[in-house]
């Protein structure tokens, strides 16, 4: 039975993610302050290297899916290590249209998208899966689609609804218990990050 | 909101995007028209997605 040869999802979670991890801290340790981590090259290096040494999947969507969860642990906890406040307070001092100043700034929010992305996740956790591959592992549309076996017309509407959800999420005080006085910096990190590309 | 209605107000924002944007508002009023709790929560996502557009000369360093 095919069983036996492929171990199942779960199995290959920590083999993934420990070898995103280990690449990422080698990269980090490289890395000058205010560099953006390149994910995208990230998932697809530890894709190489782990085909290489007969990791046992039977196709990439597979692997893809595992590595955007892990990406997104991964860059979770990175923030997280070196501090970003659970809220963005930090991100109030820089001016809303200076995008720029803002981007140089994005492990402040991700604490927080995370914790917006578990909530969207107990609604559709499709939605969620999206959000990982574009955002955190930065896949493009047609990436993402085929890693989800979706149409990517389909895929740029679900996208679009996602964004909107988060977006609400991460700017209305109410919904995300957020700083009443911080909602403009975090919009416009999202618009920068998210929203801004092809 | 029931899964069904989560279900509504997925495909009718899908569906709003198509729509011009002068006309979207009504459309959402008349296409919800019978929950109020669908109809609140496209109108909603639609205002934060138009409001999480891209702002030009922002992204692609």
């Amino acid at each position: 039975m095919t069983d036996d040869l492929h171990a199942p999802a779960a199995d290959l979670t920590p083999l993934v993610y420990n070898e995103l991890r280990r690449l990422a801290s080698a990269y980090m340790r490289r890395e000058r302050p205010g560099q953006t981590l390149q994910a995208t090259a990230l998932v697809h290096e530890a894709f190489i290297r782990l085909a290489a040494s007969g990791a046992p999947w039977t196709d990439k969507r597979h692997f893809v899916g595992i590595a955007a969860r892990s990406m997104r642990q991964i860059l979770v906890e990175r923030a997280r290590a070196r501090g970003a406040q659970k809220r963005w307070a930090g991100l109030n001092r820089v001016s809303m249209s200076d995008s720029l100043a803002v981007a140089a700034d994005p492990e402040s929010m991700l604490p927080a998208l995370d914790e917006a992305l578990t909530r969207l996740e107990k609604i559709d956790a499709e939605q969620a899966r999206i959000v990982e591959l574009r955002f955190f592992a930065g896949f493009s549309i047609e990436e993402t689609a085929d890693a989800l076996g979706m149409s990517p017309a389909t895929l740029k509407r679900r996208w679009a609804l996602a964004r909107a959800w988060l977006h609400r999420e991460l700017t209305e005080p109410t919904r995300a218990d957020a700083d009443a006085d911080s909602p403009w910096p975090v919009s416009q990190y999202f618009v920068w990050r998210c929203c801004a590309r092809p | 909101m029931t899964p069904d209605q989560q279900r509504r107000v997925r495909d009718l924002f899908e569906a709003a995007l198509d729509q011009p944007d002068a006309d979207v508002r009504s459309w959402i009023e008349r296409a919800a028209a019978d929950d109020a709790v669908v109809r609140d929560e496209v109108l909603s996502l639609v205002r934060h997605h138009s409001s999480a557009r891209p702002v030009s000369g922002a992204g692609n360093r």
